[in-house]
């Protein structure tokens, strides 16, 4: 799972969950690709992502020394080096084993072989 | 996903395909309109991690409000148990202004069924066609390709000949003529969250 599909996840279907996000992350392995960095596809992500669950991702896999902990007001005044820490949170990140916490109730979905499990039965078990 | 408006530039798309099974098709979106930055596929059985493949269930996508700017649903809805939910879920997690395409085969009494269900919950149909007779053909072509594959099998393989061609949905099988007497239609829609 690479680590931008991380803001895009929710625990909203469960029941008694209001927002059920940003998911809480807990990375137990993950690799580190080298996608190629391109500036433009990066602002482009960027201007979409949440940025509080980024920092959340960045903090499972202590890197969040890489962004700042406030959002840049503008990403295309960013340098390319800037704009590359994003990109590799983004997507050189590939999470292998974890978990994501529902931040409401807790429930765990477990990430195995790189494939998150948002199965509500089977996080039960 | 012609029928989309951006077509065929998606670069730009946040897009999820639900049922999208083991990502073949995930792998074909990023081959033919890729590469894309963000392409998710969510299914209920997954065996290879490729492309964001997410376990999750169509009736409760694992997504979070207005997060796609596509959804893409091809040949999977008729075998969920709630359709009105699943497109209940398209709709919250697309931002003003996606798009939802389905493909699907179903009775030609569902036609109606189905987009009265997509606009009571907003979404705009901006496009619908049956496009039965072109799916036909598609399946003629490749069943001659596929039919020849089993001539040359051996033995063995030729002995579940029958099971074998309904999957492909060959011409003389259940499946296929229901398509051709239009006893079953391929459904084409776009909708749009407004």
């Amino acid at each position: 799972m690479k680590l931008f599909v991380h803001n895009f996840m929710s625990s909203r279907f469960l029941k008694n969950v209001t927002v059920g996000y940003p998911l809480e992350l807990t990375v137990k392995q993950f690799v580190e690709k080298d996608i190629e960095f391109d500036r433009e596809n990066t602002i482009v992500m960027l201007d979409k992502i949440q940025y509080e669950a980024l920092l959340v991702a960045a903090a499972a896999i202590n890197q969040s020394d890489r962004i700042p902990a406030e959002k840049p007001s503008k990403w295309d005044e960013l340098s390319d080096d800037q704009l590359r820490q994003f990109h590799h949170l983004l997507m050189n990140i590939d999470v292998i084993d974890g978990e994501l916490v529902c931040p409401e109730t807790k429930t765990v979905f477990p990430i195995k072989d790189g494939i998150p499990n948002m199965l509500k039965v089977d996080a039960e078990k | 996903m012609s029928m989309h408006p951006e077509y065929p530039d998606f670069e730009n798309l946040d897009i999820l395909e639900v049922s999208c099974g083991q990502g073949y098709s995930l792998e074909w979106i990023e081959n033919w309109h890729g590469p894309i930055k963000c392409l998710i596929g969510c299914d209920k059985v997954v065996t290879r991690n490729v492309n964001n493949i997410v376990y999750g269930d169509a009736h409760k996508l694992p997504f979070a409000d207005e997060s796609f700017d596509f959804i893409l649903n091809v040949e999977a809805a008729h075998l969920y148990s709630d359709y009105q939910k699943f497109f209940q879920e398209c709709y919250r997690v697309l931002r003003t202004g996606g798009v939802f395409c389905y493909l699907d085969i179903r009775y030609p009494r569902d036609v109606s069924l189905l987009n009265d269900a997509a606009k009571s919950l907003g979404f705009v149909t901006k496009h619908l066609e049956l496009c039965t007779e072109e799916v036909v053909e598609g399946l003629n072509h490749s069943a001659r390709k596929y039919d020849e594959l089993l001539e040359k099998a051996p033995w063995f393989v030729k002995m579940f000949k029958n099971t074998l061609r309904a999957t492909y949905c060959a011409p003389g099988t259940e499946a296929y003529e229901r398509l051709r007497t239009e006893q079953k239609i391929y459904l084409a829609v776009m909708w749009m969250k407004c």
